[in-house]
């Protein structure tokens, strides 16, 4: 299997070309750039978020991102919940667990949310 | 947190085929003078800060993480974008996030964030961007 930093070290290299390329491209290879661009985006968050359980909200799959360093937060696209670990394991475990990261005010919704769901 | 102020001219940019944000390559800019909802490219920012004293090779590129619409509604999610200084930075008080990839136009700016007061940074000091996670940078509904 493919390691974060891997994909990460290709995902630099394709869009620093793509960067490079675009303006004598044609739109055909710019989109066939940009979906491989995309395709690893894609491949990276999966990675990250591999284990996550659906959002207990919108059932949809988490993704998992590296949002700093030593900092990895899993959470849907369509929602506002998200868990946060050193580690994407950690991470995924704390999202799994139902251990939320709550900053903003949508995120306490949104947890508030998935009490009342249980609740009912 | 900071808020997010889009720029008048991106409503248009994204509808023109000026920005592709699932794959070019997002960058902040610096300032500490206010951008108006009227720029609409880098170069109409006041006194922009160069890379100097800050660590890395390309310390203003942003990491986009995911580009994508689930059930009609868009959302760019980012990366948190962590500044080391290496000596003096700044003052600064507005991040100005734009797409350094288009050459036509040049740099459009996507919007800013204002951070209240002017901000400085001593050797071995960092800022975050917080591009807010998940929850994204912007959505489109």
């Amino acid at each position: 299997m493919r390691t974060e930093r891997i994909i990460a070290i290709e995902i630099e290299t394709k869009k620093a070309a793509y960067h490079e390329a675009a303006p004598t491209m044609t739109a055909a290879e710019q989109k066939a750039a940009s979906d491989e661009i995309k395709g690893l985006q894609q491949e990276l968050c999966d990675l990250l978020s591999e284990g996550a359980k659906p959002c207990p909200l919108t059932g949809d799959k988490p993704i998992g991102m590296k949002v700093g360093k030593g900092v990895y937060e899993v959470g849907p696209i369509t929602s506002n919940l998200r868990a946060r670990g050193e580690t994407a394991e950690e991470a995924v475990e704390k999202w799994n667990k139902g251990e939320y990261f709550i900053k903003t005010e949508a995120d306490q919704e949104a947890v508030k949310a998935v009490t009342t769901q249980a609740l009912n | 947190m900071a808020t997010f102020n889009k720029v008048n001219q991106f409503a248009e940019d994204v509808y023109e085929k000026v920005h592709n944000l699932g794959s070019d390559q997002l960058k902040v800019a610096l300032t500490n003078t206010a951008p108006v909802a009227t720029n609409s490219v880098y170069t109409d920012l006041t006194s922009p800060l160069a890379t100097t004293n800050l660590s890395g090779a390309t310390p203003f590129n942003v990491t986009t993480s995911s580009s994508a619409q689930t059930s009609g509604t868009y959302k760019l999610v980012c990366a948190d974008l962590v500044l080391t200084a290496t000596g003096a930075v700044g003052p600064f008080r507005y991040i100005v996030l734009y797409n350094d990839t288009p050459t036509s136009p040049a740099d459009p700016i996507v919007g800013y964030y204002d951070y209240g007061s002017s901000i400085s940074l001593a050797n071995g000091e960092t800022f975050t961007v917080d591009f807010d996670g998940t929850n994204g940078v912007l959505t489109h509904a």
